[in-house]
C-alpha cells in the first residue's frame, strides 16, 4: 500500500456536555499503514457482494447480510473537519484519565474517496495494564508498561458518497448524531403517552421502567407520528379494526364513563398493540390478506417518467 | 516527533557554524582544529539526515489542504547569517579563547530557533533543495511547509508529516 492511501485515524469523543467531538490518535506511519490495511479489510467484510442494502427503519432488525441505509446523511460538523481542515483538530491527549472525553468510536478517514470507517468503542476496548500479559521474548510473561486499547474485529457504520450505512442504530448513534434520523422516546415522553385519554393503566412509572428498547421505539414512532392524536384514534374504532387480524384483542374500559384501552400486560400483547398502532398491520388490496410490514414510507403517487 | 528529536534538529541546523570554523581554521593554518570541526558538523550533517529518514517514514502522513501558498524561501538567508553570527563575531571576542561565551551564544540561537520552530529553515533542507512556504489553510490557520515541489497554484493538497507544531515537510 503506498503511503497516498493511508487512512488517518480519530476517536469520536463525548464531552462531558454531551457532544461529540473528533480527536486525532497520534501514530507512528507504520502502525498508520497497519491499521489501514486492518480498515480496508474490515471495510470488505462489511460491505460484501452478497450484502442487501435497506432503507432505515427503526423497528427493523437487519439479517446478518443486511445494512440499513440513510441516503444523503448529512454529515456532522465535527466530522467534516477532518476532510477539510484535520490540522486543526486536537490529539488525543489524557486517554485513560479519570476526567478524559469518553471515547464513543474509533474513526478512519479515507481522504482520497471522502470516506469514514466507523468502530464501536467501549470500556471493555481498553487493557488495562495489570491485566495484560504478553509473552516477551524471553518467554516470560510480562505486564504491559502503559495501558492500551484493543482494535474491534468489525466495523459499525460507513459513510461515503454521502450515505451512511450501519446495523445497529444503536450502535451508531454513540458516535453519530441521529436524532435528526429517529429520535427514541424518552422516559418522559412515553409517560405523556400512556398519560392520554386512549390508555388505562396502573402505576404507569413503574410500567415504563419495564419496557425494553424495542417497546420504546415504537413508542418513538407512535409518538413521532401523532397518530394518537388523529381522528381515528379512539378506543372503539382501534378496537374495531384491529378485528380484521386474528387474536389481536384489546380491552376496553370505562372508569369514570370514559373508554380506554387497558394497557397489555403480557409482553406479546403490548408488542402487537404497538405494532397495531404503529400501522404495521394491513390487509393487502388484491388478495384481501392480513400482512405485516416494518416499512413506515408513505406511498408516493407514480408520476408518468 | 518528540522533543529529543526536535532537539537534535536543533543542533543539526547549526551545523553549518562548525564548517565555517573549519574553514576558518584552515585559513589560520590550525589543520587538527579543522579536522575536528569538520568532523563534527559532518556528525551533525548525517543526524539530520537520518532525522528527516525519521520523519519520512516514521510519523503519521496526514493530508494538509492549502487554499493559500507564500514562499519565503528568502527568511533562509536571514537565518543564515545569524547561524554565521559567531563567526563573523570572531574578529571582536575570540570564542575559541573564551569557550563558555561560544556556547552562551550558541545556547541562544538553539533556544530561539527551538522555540520559534525556525529550525524547519535548516541550510541542510536548503542544500537539499527543499522550498519553504507558509501555507493557509480552510480555517486560516498559517503553517510552515518544507517540500521539494514547486507550488504554483494557490489551492494545493498535499501529504505531509507534522515535524513541528505548525511545520509540516511534504511526505513525497
Amino acid at each position: 500500500m503506498n503511503d497516498s492511501e493511508s487512512f488517518e485515524f480519530y476517536v469520536v469523543v463525548r464531552g462531558t456536555d454531551m457532544l461529540l467531538d473528533l480527536q486525532k490518535i497520534p501514530l507512528t506511519q507504520p502502525v498508520q499503514a497497519d491499521l489501514t490495511s486492518l480498515f480496508e479489510e474490515q471495510k470488505a467484510s462489511f460491505i460484501g457482494i452478497q450484502t442487501e442494502i435497506k432503507s432505515f427503519e427503526p423497528t427493523y432488525s437487519p439479517k446478518k447480510n443486511e445494512l440499513f441505509e440513510i441516503k444523503n446523511f448529512e454529515l456532522p460538523d465535527f466530522c467534516g473537519r477532518a476532510l477539510t481542515v484535520s490540522q486543526t483538530i486536537d490529539e488525543l491527549e489524557n486517554a485513560f484519565k479519570a476526567n478524559a472525553p469518553i471515547i464513543k468510536g474509533v474513526v478512519a478517514v479515507d481522504l482520497e474517496n471522502q470516506a469514514f470507517y466507523f468502530q464501536s468503542f467501549r470500556a471493555s476496548h481498553i487493557l488495562e495494564r495489570r491485566r495484560i500479559l504478553f509473552l516477551s521474548k524471553s518467554n516470560t510473561f510480562k505486564q504491559l508498561s502503559q495501558p492500551g486499547v484493543q482494535i474491534d474485529n468489525k466495523l459499525a457504520a460507513i459513510y461515503r458518497d454521502g450515505n451512511l450505512y450501519f446495523r445497529s442504530f444503536h450502535v451508531a448513534k454513540q458516535f453519530l448524531p441521529m436524532d435528526h434520523v429517529f429520535r427514541e422516546a424518552t422516559r418522559e415522553d412515553v409517560l405523556v403517552a400512556l398519560g392520554s385519554d386512549l390508555f388505562l393503566v396502573d402505576n404507569p412509572s413503574e410500567v415504563v421502567d419495564q419496557f425494553s428498547a424495542r417497546v420504546m421505539k415504537y413508542f418513538s414512532i407512535i409518538i413521532d407520528s401523532k397518530i394518537l392524536e388523529h381522528a381515528n384514534a379512539t378506543p372503539q374504532k382501534i378496537r374495531n379494526a384491529s378485528k380484521k387480524f386474528d387474536g389481536l384483542e384489546f380491552e376496553i374500559r370505562k372508569p369514570n364513563g370514559v373508554s380506554k384501552i387497558v394497557l397489555p400486560e403480557d409482553k406479546r400483547q403490548l408488542n402487537y398493540l404497538l405494532r397495531f398502532l404503529a400501522e404495521e398491520f394491513y390487509v393487502s388490496e388484491i388478495t384481501k390478506e392480513p400482512r405485516a410490514t416494518n416499512s413506515f414510507e408513505k406511498y408516493k403517487p407514480v408520476k408518468s417518467s | 516527533m518528540n522533543k529529543l528529536g526536535k532537539f537534535l534538529l536543533v543542533v543539526t541546523s547549526l551545523s553549518p557554524i562548525l564548517f565555517a570554523y573549519a574553514v576558518n581554521s584552515v585559513s589560520k593554518g590550525d589543520s587538527t582544529a579543522a579536522y575536528y570541526f569538520t568532523i563534527c558538523g559532518a556528525g551533525f550533517s548525517i543526524i539530520g539526515l537520518l532525522i528527516l529518514w525519521f520523519c519520512k517514514t516514521q510519523i503519521a502522513v496526514e493530508t494538509l489542504k492549502v487554499r493559500k501558498v507564500k514562499s519565503v524561501d528568502k527568511q533562509a538567508i536571514a537565518f543564515l547569517v545569524i547561524y554565521l553570527m559567531p563567526l563573523f563575531a570572531d574578529n571582536a571576542i575570540d570564542f575559541r579563547a573564551h569557550p563558555w561565551t561560544a556556547i552562551y551564544v550558541i545556547a541562544i540561537i538553539g533556544v530561539v530557533v527551538y522555540h520559534s520552530n525556525a529550525f524547519a529553515f535548516n541550510p541542510l533542507l536548503a542544500l537539499l533543495w527543499y522550498h519553504f512556504y507558509e501555507v493557509e489553510n480552510e480555517d486560516g490557520m498559517t503553517y510552515m511547509l518544507v517540500t521539494r515541489k514547486l507550488l504554483r497554484q494557490q489551492s494545493n493538497t498535499i501529504k505531509v508529516v507534522e515535524i513541528a507544531d505548525y511545520v509540516y515537510m511534504d511526505r513525497e
